[in-house]
């Protein structure tokens, strides 16, 4: 057996001792230029579905703004309704290199389905929204007896409402039951459609008396004249002839809201946070994204930078007061 | 309406949306061949592809892909008894019993020309409705899709003769797994046991991989030898025996692709149960039933036609109102409003040369494919004379790689295990595979829809009898079950008649 001779411990010593220091040296990225490597954006929803368009959009020009060159690459995680990429996304590391898209108020209620254990939506570092929000609107058939709001309150006098909706973990779902709150109506939810497009077509064909959409998924229905809206609960109506929350005098109906939230695990280095919401922010600006949300019919406004933390607090706030509502 | 036809024709003649055309079809080939890969696959990781491309070349590509799938995997289907995509899973019934004849050449050769000509006979058939898809998309609501379901079970259950108890043991089964997970209608978690995998249910094509391909898989080993029992057929190329097989039985691939016409225009009852009802329909329509799944060829043209032919009419409902009639076409609707083209009721009067194209498109990647199936005929088919120390390992490793690849959830490579255990076990048995994965369909659809009729129609049955499709439904699904029990009672009086007359003579 060869003698341990100095030399060697050194060297052994030394590696050992740079296998221990290495990992810190690469979570220190901030001082060698975040980031270093590409970044994988979580898509809870299966390829095609709601959130995949923005995100796929978003990504590209996103790398044209970050500090280094690197690829944004978008992952889908449909499993479990989206809970699970919402789980993944929660026990990342914070180290900027996974974000993921979050459709609240959906999340909130996934997280009271499936129990903290999965993840926490108040200890996620919210990074912006992109674009805003959208409110809903309530669409009936072109045929139909309801013109507005009176109708339906009217209508309800006689029998529950029938709203056609997707599941009770979706948003479409908790819109409906908050707005037949506010509206003073008694409706009865008829679930388990695949999505918005099969809903408005359930309303069209005549399995429920009406449903709720966002603007953007109504437009190509609405200028096919295949749908009609009774009221939009925007603060103020875009298309006229149709009643919108102020004219009906409940202004908390446009506090009805889906976000497209972007996350990162807790725990972020702001530093990092501040890279990604101006690579955030500048895409949502950048005109190849602005001229497709013009050609697809999304209404396309963007926010402050980095407001992710005032419009989760709002949104918590609203899933709080309306919690029992939703659940019920 | 012609020029639009032809400006759709043409605008695929041209180099940038040809190359892509013919660069989507190979991907979509070896993308169909391997399990737990398929068209969805192949598209969503062509999707970034595409980010920078013309919309046509994009809708191309897509085409390309999505006509070439189905061949691919009914490719592995017929050697490996492993369906490189749900829907080709009947193909295994016949082809593989056919490739262990050492007719692996024959089967593949009728499997692409009934993938060309079920292809081209849908696109027809598109082409005729398309104009009136609105009305046929709104005909259909949960009422009819419940009784499709059904009329789906009934179907397949009853053509299993002489084991009419297994089959409706395996169905039983097959339901059962179906209802585990999340309902959205309820919002009731089943037999998730608080996990997060189990929540979307049974995961079908993890279950399916395991169903036939692990489990036959186990059955070779356990056998040993190769698939082929007899090498010197192999060698025999049946290929243009093949083709022509498929002009000898043309009343079959009509009739397959009449039923994935229709199958597929019903968004979420899919591939899978119009391939699997066009191949029980066959042989309820033989002459010999008993032939079947023991390498009858009418099995493999079956399935194939129906499966080629509701890759157009999947489009129907997807271009119409936006609603994806399957999870290939969720990621053709994520791909078109990348492209700034927004599925609804708009994109038929506004995007016109563009479907029309990708229609083209659609069906000559079919018909290409089939002629690139024919040409690989003679390598593919000398897989089956690999022995089995070689052929599994291979096998397993491809089957369990491609189950995790679906989800990327280990969980699947798990189910996939458990599935191929049942299966096998089903093999030694002598139960219906083919019941139990139909059931698994068609459980969820079943289920679903019927509690909607029930929201509907605030609990009343007369939600299935109000409207004439549903009405109609009704009738065949009731004729289609009393008819064999009329059958075997008036044959069984003739026998006694015919032994009563005999005795009395004698």
């Amino acid at each position: 057996m060869t003698k341990l001779t100095r030399r060697k411990f050194a060297a052994l010593a030394g590696a050992a001792g740079f296998t221990l220091v290495a990992p810190a040296c690469s979570r220190n990225d901030t001082e060698a230029g975040y980031p270093q490597r590409d970044i994988t954006f979580i898509i809870p929803n299966g390829p095609g579905g709601n959130f995949d368009s923005f995100v796929r959009v978003i990504s590209p020009a996103m790398q044209k703004y970050l500090p280094n060159e690197v690829n944004i690459i978008p992952l889908n995680v449909p499993a479990g309704g989206g809970g699970k990429g919402l789980a993944d996304l929660y026990r990342s590391r914070p180290d900027g290199y996974t974000i993921g898209a979050v459709n609240v108020p959906g999340a909130f209620t996934l997280q009271e389905q499936m129990g903290t254990n999965s993840f926490v939506l108040s200890e996620m570092t919210w990074l912006s929204t992109i674009a805003g929000g959208e409110t809903y609107a309530i669409v009936v058939a072109p045929d139909s007896n309801i013109q507005n709001v009176d109708d339906l309150r009217a209508l309800s006098q006689q029998r529950p409402i029938k709203f056609a909706s997707t599941g009770p973990e979706g948003t479409s779902y908790a819109a409906i039951k908050v707005a037949s709150e506010i509206l003073g109506l008694d409706t009865q939810i008829i679930s388990g459609y695949r999505g918005s497009s099969d809903y408005i077509v359930a309303t069209i064909r005549g399995d429920s008396d009406c449903a709720v959409a966002t603007l953007s998924t109504l437009r190509s229905f609405l200028e096919a004249g295949t749908v009609r809206l009774a009221a939009s609960f925007e603060p103020e109506s875009s298309i006229p002839g149709v009643p919108d929350a102020t004219s009906i005098g409940l202004p908390e109906l446009s506090q009805i809201r889906v976000e497209r939230m972007v996350a990162a695990p807790p725990g972020l280095p702001d530093d990092i946070k501040q890279v990604l919401n101006a690579a955030i922010d500048q895409a949502v600006r950048d005109p190849d994204v602005v001229s497709w949300a013009e050609e697809v019919g999304h209404k396309w406004i963007p926010q402050a930078r980095g407001n992710g933390d005032t419009v989760m607090q709002a949104q918590a706030a609203f899933f709080e007061k309306w919690k029992s509502v939703i659940l019920s | 309406m012609l020029d639009i036809w032809l400006s759709g024709f043409l605008g695929l003649l041209e180099p940038t949306a040809l190359t892509f055309l013919v660069i989507g079809m190979f991907v979509g080939l070896a993308f169909g061949a391997i399990p737990g890969l398929g068209g969805t696959t192949a598209l969503a990781l062509l999707i970034p592809i595409t980010y920078g491309l013309e919309p046509f070349a994009a809708l191309a590509l897509a085409g390309g892909v999505m006509g070439a799938v189905p061949m691919g995997g009914s490719i592995t289907a017929i050697l490996l008894n492993t369906p490189g995509t749900a829907p080709n899973a009947a193909a295994c019934l016949d082809g593989y019993p056919l490739a262990q004849q050492g007719k692996g050449g024959l089967a593949i050769g009728a499997s692409a020309s009934a993938n060309a000509l079920g292809g081209i006979i849908g696109t027809i058939s598109v082409l005729l409705v398309i104009p009136i898809a609105r009305e046929v998309v709104l005909i259909f609501g949960p009422p009819e899709f419940f009784l499709l379901a059904v009329l789906g079970l009934v179907v397949v259950s009853t053509t299993s003769r002489g084991q009419m108890l297994r089959s409706l043991l395996a169905g039983a089964f097959g339901l059962m797994l179906a209802f585990v997970g999340y309902s959205n209608v309820s919002g009731v978690e089943r037999f998730t046991f608080g996990n997060t995998y189990l929540w979307d249910g049974i995961h079908l094509v993890p279950a399916l991989i395991g169903l036939f391909a692990i489990a036959e898989m186990i059955h070779l080993s356990v056998k040993g030898g190769s698939v082929s029992h007899d090498s010197k057929n192999v060698k025999v190329i049946g290929m243009r025996q093949g083709m022509m097989e498929t002009f000898n039985h043309m009343g079959t691939v009509v009739r397959g692709s009449l039923i994935g016409t229709i199958v597929g225009a019903v968004p979420g009852v899919g591939g899978t149960v119009a391939s699997f009802m066009s191949y029980s329909m066959t042989m309820q329509a033989s002459k010999n039933p008993d032939s079947f799944g023991k390498g009858n060829i009418q099995g493999v043209i079956a399935p194939e036609a129906a499966i080629n032919a509701k890759d157009g009419s999947m489009l129907i409902p997807t271009l119409a109102f936006g609603i994806p009639g399957s999870a290939e076409m969720a990621v053709f609707l994520g791909l078109l409003v990348l492209h700034g083209m927004q599925p609804g009721p708009l994109m038929l009067i506004d995007h016109q040369v563009e479907i029309y194209g990708l229609i083209w498109a659609l069906t000559a990647s079919c018909v290409m494919a089939a002629f690139v199936g024919l040409l690989l005929v003679r390598p593919l088919a000398m897989v089956t004379l690999l022995d089995v120390k070689i052929l599994v390992p291979i096998v397993v490793s491809v089957a369990m790689v491609g189950s995790y690849a679906v989800d990327l959830a280990i969980e699947n490579v798990i189910l996939t295990a458990i599935m191929g255990g049942i299966g096998y076990m089903m093999i030694r048995y002598d139960y219906s595979r083919l019941v139990l994965v139909v059931a698994l369909v068609l459980g969820p659809t079943a289920e679903r829809n019927y509690f909607q009729s029930m929201l509907i129609s605030d609990g009343s049955w007369s939600i299935f009898f109000e409207r004439i499709p549903s009405l109609i439904l009704f009738v065949i699904t009731i004729s289609l079950i009393v008819y064999p029990i009329m059958g075997a009672l008036l044959g069984r009086r003739k026998k006694q008649e015919g032994s009563g007359a005999s005795g009395a003579g004698s």
